[in-house]
């Protein structure tokens, strides 16, 4: 197929990229950018593996078009980092161990990061709720929801210092 | 002259064709030795059949890692092979010692073998999946919290995702094998 030229911003950059008009936003990312960090889990929008933030809401990479994220704000786990050093959410998986082999983590965090931006100070139902369309193959999801409440916390701590 | 010539060929030729009967024999024994020396109905898998571009990281293709396993001081080597009848690959181990391949893990499809790797663990102190707290699985057969290396050791993984470490347990002289991620 003819590749055509999109434009796409992804993490704050923007990248001029020939692509198909039918390639994956997940494929672009992985194989023409190198954004390793989203992952093709079951490929049928049941694991919530590849999911990135358009314009801030959650989408799943794996069934969107590239071509169609023309004009948008795309964030990956990539872009979840702030200013060279983890984010809140990345540093409470590492310590709390909710990342395990790490396949899933990146969909959940991005679904986490979500959901703290639109509502600060989430209930455990509220967080059980919104990770409800992520699902991870490990054993862990206890320490994922220690690792998430730590990061409310900590976040909590920082707006207190502020 | 022309007689000197013709007897020149035809030495010549004669030395070239011995020569040529000396190395397809070589070449025959060599094949048939080196054929021999993987365990029956097993083959060695080639570049074409592992042509992922992350295996270019590595020169083997993450598909073997030559070390001193079992810390006798000759190198040992661990390597995924293939079974062509039944399409299925497995990771096997050759110590020096006994200089017998043994498979290490339960084979699985070829196709899933562009998920499948190996790679090099040097000695040292590295923390489990039961250490880290990956859950009752993790710790289900005793495992400890800590993994101490004295000698090199084989990391087989899931790429981008699980990992486990087989090395050479002393004391049963045998191959043992602890999950680091689950």
């Amino acid at each position: 197929m003819k590749k055509e030229l999109a434009e796409l911003r992804i993490n704050g950059l923007t990248h001029e990229l020939a692509i198909e008009p039918n390639a994956l936003l997940l494929d672009v990312l992985r194989r023409d950018l190198n954004l390793t960090g989203s992952k093709r889990g079951c490929d049928d929008s049941s694991c919530g593996s590849c999911t990135v933030l358009v314009d801030g809401t959650p989408m799943l990479s794996c069934t969107m078009l590239a071509a169609s994220c023309e004009g948008q704000e795309i964030t990956t786990v990539e872009g979840v980092s702030e200013h060279g050093s983890l984010a809140a959410i990345q540093k409470a998986y590492g310590d709390w161990g909710g990342a395990q082999c790490g396949f899933c983590t990146p969909g959940f965090i991005m679904t986490v990061k979500h959901l703290l931006s639109v509502n600060e100070n989430p209930t455990e139902d509220e967080i059980r709720a919104a990770l409800s369309g992520n699902l991870c193959r490990c054993t862990g999801y206890t320490q994922m929801y220690q690792a998430i409440k730590s990061a409310i916390d900590a976040e909590k701590k920082g707006v207190a210092a502020k | 002259m022309t007689a000197f010539s013709c007897q020149f060929l035809n030495r010549v030729s004669s030395r070239a064709k011995r020569g040529i009967c000396i190395a397809w024999i070589v070449l025959t024994v060599g094949t048939v030795f080196g054929q021999r020396t993987f365990p029956d109905g097993w083959r060695r898998i080639t570049r074409a059949e592992a042509t992922d571009d992350w295996r270019l990281k590595s020169r083997t293709r993450f598909l073997s890692v030559k070390a001193d396993f079992d810390g006798d001081g000759k190198p040992d080597i661990a390597e995924f092979l293939l079974n062509p009848i039944t399409n299925q690959c497995a990771l096997f181990v050759k110590v020096s010692s006994t200089a017998k391949w043994y498979r290490l893990d339960e084979p699985f499809d070829i196709q899933a073998l562009d998920r499948f790797g190996i790679d090099f663990v040097k000695p040292g102190k590295y923390q489990t999946a039961c250490g880290k707290g990956y859950g009752d699985y993790a710790c289900a057969h005793g495992e400890p919290d800590f993994l101490k290396l004295s000698n090199p050791a084989i990391d087989m993984f899931y790429r981008e995702s699980s990992d486990w470490i087989y090395y050479w347990d002393r004391k049963p002289g045998k191959f043992a094998e602890v999950l680091m991620s689950d």
